[in-house]
């Protein structure tokens, strides 16, 4: 129990430090450079709109707790906030959340107890009925996207204990369950939101339109909870058909900042001395999916050879312009329990060629496959990759790759189509490993219904309350990933975004969401 | 493209004033490099359209000569190497595509009634509608192979090329000749190839030059617009748009590419041109 | 036959090809395997959630049934849900069919009176060193694709040689695009650049024919001043061709506005129809489908009854 009452003095020492006001932003930024024009401290300026750029299209959505894709997670994030974050170090922390404090009585039992005084878009008061509500509809299997949260949490599992005060009982234990607190998309609504009803939210910004493929605008939330905060008078969100349109509207002065700038084009950016630039790694990856079941992926030493014949180093420099950090293969570097064996994917060409040989694979029969991604999915990494397998292997493998603009539709985890690459987020490992396993089997390594010892030490280790048997177990799984697994994880992606040099409060440090998380909702944010 | 007709006598007269015009020349001559640079050019690339050479986005690069691309690889090389593929594509839908509506033009012009109106109104009907749409919908819905580029293209070649025969053609069943040959007992197919096609063989020269140029420009749109059939490599429609986030770092990779589509269609613009300078008198408008 | 009738003919033409194109269009999108449900998920795309929002989408009625439902509301004025945006199209497409007529207009507005008089005065002035340049400097334009044109316009005058222009289009929403007179410049001299070579080329053609004509001759002979041999006699019978080539370009202009649209970031109908055929938003696709072959019907048609208007010799056979 040693983690969880970690736990608890944790939340009541952040909710201390809160207290004590500019102690908690000196902490915050403590071992991180600041970006721009403003390393001296400088009272925030209030009012403005800050004009946000991001690609998006007419299948936008916003939605308090449901997303497709980066534009709707930043206009969830604007509105909306769940009830912890992850704080600067990727614990979870109630800093910018709606709890108060949450206090971790079993792996199954959470008291949660929620700030006072928060205040919907609407102007009605936050109650615990909001909050039941909000978990009801985060679990109704009408919404779409649910299943991981369901299998812990059934429409009554939240009740409410006193004003203030909700209890959480799980399904079943769950270790990472205050990291699920903390999804930012995980929200508090107000009884009976619907997406086609009025979008009304706590967060500092609340909307005023929304068109979707061409933009949308979040005005100030006059009775915001946290006192002071927001600076700005608005927030408009504006879509770009592409990354290229994006980049040249910031180039030229359009938008203040741009979220998602391609690594290629970082140097573009830089050139302006009026903007920053944003590129920081929490561990997002882009993995080669090798379907460890199908043919010629079965042969584990196929996959291993494809795994030590890159240059990994080189695929950032090529597909990343330098703008990541070499992965054994492995990954959620926020974890604590990150790599815990120390695994290393050493480049060895003549020990992938022996064992392609051994696999029966020559100049004459070539190891052929196709590698699919999709034009939204990174496509430089596997260009990079077969480019690399293909000259390195001397003619030994032949990778093609292909970009069908129906990816996501027909090669995505399709049955028999070769390989293909994915992306994540990034998560605590078993999150991770539990969406690997539970939601999208990409690579089949440990399917639903087997003995697979990977799944049974996920199982185990989700419910282990104590921190240093499931390191153990953690370390097993991911041994046995590393021998077994299907994913080539060849480098950690930087999180790439710009901003003009007046956009002020962002701070140059990993965060699992793009701008320094969004500037919290972009309540840290002011204009210069 | 001029062997073609040769034999013909009045069209190589046809051919010949044409060669006349400063702008036939001009345009001859254009054309032949480009076609040089693409057909040869694979031939002298430096590196593969694939290799990584150098950070990406790079214009000086040392042993290059127009340094480095979007994904680091060699732009000369791919600039040398992406010619091929248009210019396959381009001339296999052109030939497809007039083949077919000069086949559909001519057997409209002769054969009367209901079969004419089919086909003239299906012509009317596909261009009511730009060619790039056709061809997105098409390309975005069945995939970017060859095939799917070339249909996509010959869908909106065939009707104005058929429409275009079917008026010259219609002039030439009219005249004596044709009724003659009808009266002696000629098969109907005969007719068509013997006696109308040849007639008409002048303005289908015309229209394959410019279908030339425009199969030329809509493929590479395409290609533009992200459909290619082999996405690693190297396209002069693709490099456009590949390179063109990073224009204020690295000109050639688009740079190049543009100028040598411009000059292909320039350069069969100007031969297509003084062809019809001489087969019309005037000058020619758009029709499509 | 009177002009009313021949109008109505072509109109009732018109309105079956519409028809048609959209049977085409319907059946090319639809009853192919692709899902529209499953391009709009992503990765999200699990079972259940396909099963969620296929049904949002009404995908699981019969092929045919859903065509003729469509049919059926279009008639009515509805042109249906987009699936993705989940607006009505009408209220979705409103601004961008705005946007979009907007450039267009201005495009056609500038390019055809440049046109007649670059055309015109390279006629006139037949076989100089102007006419000649000219004449080599509107094929160049005519054969580049409005990529490429686009490219070039952006490089020189708005990233790599000059700063003068933004090099996408930036429009605040319900604003109308000449509130950004800056942003529009370039797209416009894109579809301008593009309009021009033809328009030009067919009057010149069109006038070099006119003023070789007996009658001018005749005009001339009869001492009518060159002023007015030009502008009263030969340039209002040049125009004829012109009408024609000019519809064709709307209709072409549409069709680049595609392209150019979508290189500059313009929230208009052509980037909307890229986008709806990339998400596969049938209902989208179909209406701009009808709107844009329905532009050319319309051009087509005006074009035809306006040169009949002003070609003295067809006006006749009409009556």
């Amino acid at each position: 129990m040693e983690e969880q009452d970690d736990f608890i003095v944790e939340v009541s020492r952040r909710n201390f430090v809160k207290g004590t006001g500019a102690l908690a932003a000196g902490l915050g930024l403590a071992g991180f450079s600041s970006v721009g024009a403003y390393a001296a401290p400088m009272a925030p300026k209030k009012g403005g709109t800050l004009k946000v750029g991001i690609v998006g299209g007419t299948d936008d959505i916003i939605d308090a707790q449901y997303l497709f894709k980066l534009a709707d997670v930043l206009r969830l994030n604007i509105g909306w906030e769940a009830l912890m974050n992850y704080d600067d170090k990727f614990k979870p922390s109630t800093e910018h959340g709606l709890a108060e404090s949450v206090e971790v009585k079993s792996l199954t039992k959470y008291v949660i107890k929620m700030k006072k005084g928060v205040e919907f878009h609407n102007g009605k008061t936050m109650n615990m009925d909001d909050v039941i509500y909000s978990w009801q509809r985060m679990v109704d299997p009408a919404l779409p996207g649910t299943k991981a949260l369901a299998q812990y949490l059934s429409p009554t599992g939240v009740k409410k204990i006193d004003a203030n005060t909700v209890e959480m009982n799980l399904l079943q234990p769950n270790a990472d369950w205050l990291t699920t607190l903390s999804q930012y998309a995980c929200t508090v609504v107000p009884v009976g939101y619907t997406r086609t009803g009025p979008q009304v939210g706590t967060g500092p910004y609340k909307l005023k339109s929304f068109t979707p493929g061409v933009e949308s605008t979040h005005v100030r939330h006059a009775n915001y909870w946290d006192s002071g905060k927001p600076y700005l008078d608005g927030v408009r969100v504006i879509n770009f058909s592409s990354t290229d349109a994006l980049v040249n509207a910031l180039v030229a002065g359009q938008v203040d900042a741009a979220i998602g700038v391609p690594a290629s084009l970082v140097p573009v950016v830089k050139k302006n001395k009026k903007l920053n630039v944003l590129s920081t790694s929490a561990g997002k990856i882009a993995p080669i999916v090798l379907p460890i079941d199908e043919a010629p992926f079965n042969d584990k030493r196929v996959r291993q050879a494809l795994r030590m014949i890159i240059d990994r180093k080189k695929i950032i420099k090529q597909a990343l312009s330098g703008q990541g950090t070499v992965s054994n293969d492995d990954f959620s570097p926020i974890d604590p329990n990150y790599n815990a064996n120390g695994y290393v994917a050493k480049q060895d060409v003549k020990g992938a060629l022996a064992l392609l040989k051994a696999a029966g694979y020559s100049k004459e029969k070539p190891l052929k496959f196709t590698l699919w991604t999709g034009s939204d999915n990174f496509p430089e990494v596997a260009k990079s990759f077969a480019e690399q397998v293909n000259s390195l292997s001397g003619g030994v493998a032949k990778i093609e790759v292909g970009i069908p603009a129906d990816f996501w539709d027909t090669k995505y985890m399709a049955k028999n189509v070769g390989a293909y690459t994915t992306y994540w987020n990034p998560k605590p490992y078993l999150v991770q490993a539990g969406q690997m396993l539970d939601v999208y089997d990409e690579t089949h390594l440990a399917p639903k219904g087997t003995n697979n010892p990977y799944r049974k030490w996920y199982e185990q280790a989700i419910a282990e309350p104590d921190a240093a048997k499931r390191r153990e177990l953690v370390k097993k799984m991911q041994a046995y990933h590393n021998e077994n697994g299907g994913y080539i994880i060849p480098f950690f992606l930087n999180v790439i975004d710009a901003h003009s040099t007046k956009v002020q409060g962002l701070v140059q440090r990993p965060a699992s969401l793009n701008l320094d998380t969004f500037g919290r909702h972009f309540k840290n944010v002011w204009l210069a | 493209m001029t062997t073609e007709v040769e034999g013909v006598s009045k069209k190589t007269s046809f051919v010949a004033s044409a060669w006349k015009m400063h702008r036939a020349k001009i345009g001859v001559a254009i054309t032949i490099i480009v076609l040089a640079f693409a057909l040869a050019g694979p031939f002298f690339a430096p590196f593969t359209a694939t290799e990584f050479v150098d950070m990406p986005n790079t214009a000086e690069v040392p042993g290059t000569l127009f340094g480095t691309d979007f994904l680091g690889q060699d732009v000369w090389s791919r600039f040398l190497l992406g010619g091929r593929s248009i210019l396959f594509l381009g001339a296999m839908s052109t030939i497809i595509g007039v083949l077919a509506g000069a086949m559909l033009g001519v057997i409209a012009a002769y054969i009367k009634g209901s079969l004419n109106s089919v086909i003239m109104r299906t012509f009317d009907i596909i261009i009511a509608f730009p060619g790039i749409l056709w061809a997105l919908l098409l390309v975005s819905m069945l995939g970017s192979s060859s095939l799917l580029i070339i249909l996509a293209t010959v869908i909106s070649t065939v009707p104005r090329v058929g429409r275009i025969i079917y008026g010259a053609a219609v002039a030439v069943v009219e005249k004596d000749f044709v009724s003659a040959a009808t009266a002696i007992g000629e098969s109907r197919i005969r007719i068509v190839f013997r006696e109308v096609l040849p007639n008409v063989t002048s303005t289908l020269l015309v229209e394959t030059n410019l279908r030339f140029t425009y199969s030329i420009g809509g493929i590479a749109s395409l290609a533009f617009l992200g459909f290619t059939s082999d996405p690693t490599g190297a396209n002069w429609g693709t490099m456009v748009q590949e390179n063109s986030s990073a224009i204020i770092l690295q000109p050639w990779g688009v740079v190049l590419p543009v100028i040598a589509i411009a000059l292909l269609t320039i350069g069969t613009g100007l031969i297509g041109d003084a062809f019809s300078r001489v087969s019309a008198g005037i000058d020619r408008g758009r029709n499509d | 036959m009177g002009i009313f009738k021949f109008v109505l003919r072509r109109l009732a033409f018109g309105l079956g090809a519409l028809i048609a194109i959209s049977a085409a269009i319907f059946f090319v999108t639809q009853g192919l395997p692709a899902d529209p449900a499953k391009t709009i998920l992503g990765r999200d795309a699990t079972p259940e959630n396909l099963e969620a929002l296929r049904a949002v989408l009404g995908l699981d009625r019969p092929l045919l049934s859903q065509y003729f439902g469509w049919l059926a509301d279009v008639v009515r004025g509805d042109f249906g849900t987009s699936f993705t945006t989940q607006m009505s199209v009408s209220t979705y497409l409103g601004p961008r069919f705005g946007n979009s007529l907007f450039i267009m207009l201005v495009g056609t507005i500038l390019s055809i009176p440049i046109s007649l008089i670059l055309g015109g005065y390279m006629a006139l002035k037949r076989d100089s060193l102007f006419d000649t340049s000219s004449s080599f400097t509107t094929l160049v334009f005519a054969a580049l694709p409005e990529f490429v044109m686009g490219t070039g316009l952006i490089v020189i005058f708005a990233t790599t040689v000059f700063q003068w222009f933004p090099a996408v289009v930036f429009l605040e929403e319900g604003a109308a695009p000449w509130t950004n007179p800056m942003g529009v410049v370039l797209p416009i001299t894109t579809l301008v650049l593009g309009c021009i070579p033809y328009v030009s080329r067919t009057m010149r053609a069109s006038m070099v024919e006119v003023l070789e004509s007996d009658y001018i001759e005749m005009a001339r002979l009869k001492g009518v001043s060159e002023r007015n041999v030009l502008l009263r006699h030969a340039f209002p019978n040049a125009l004829g061709p012109v009408f024609q080539v000019s519809a064709l370009n709307i209709a072409y202009l549409v069709g680049g506005a595609v392209i150019v649209e979508r290189l500059f970031n313009y929230p208009g109908v052509g980037s909307a129809l890229t986008d709806a055929i990339r998400v596969r938003d049938l209902p989208v696709i179909q209406f701009l489908s009808l709107l844009i072959g329905g532009v050319y019907v319309l051009t087509n048609l005006v074009a035809d009854v306006a040169t009949v208007l002003v070609t003295p010799r067809l006006r006749t056979t009409l009556k």
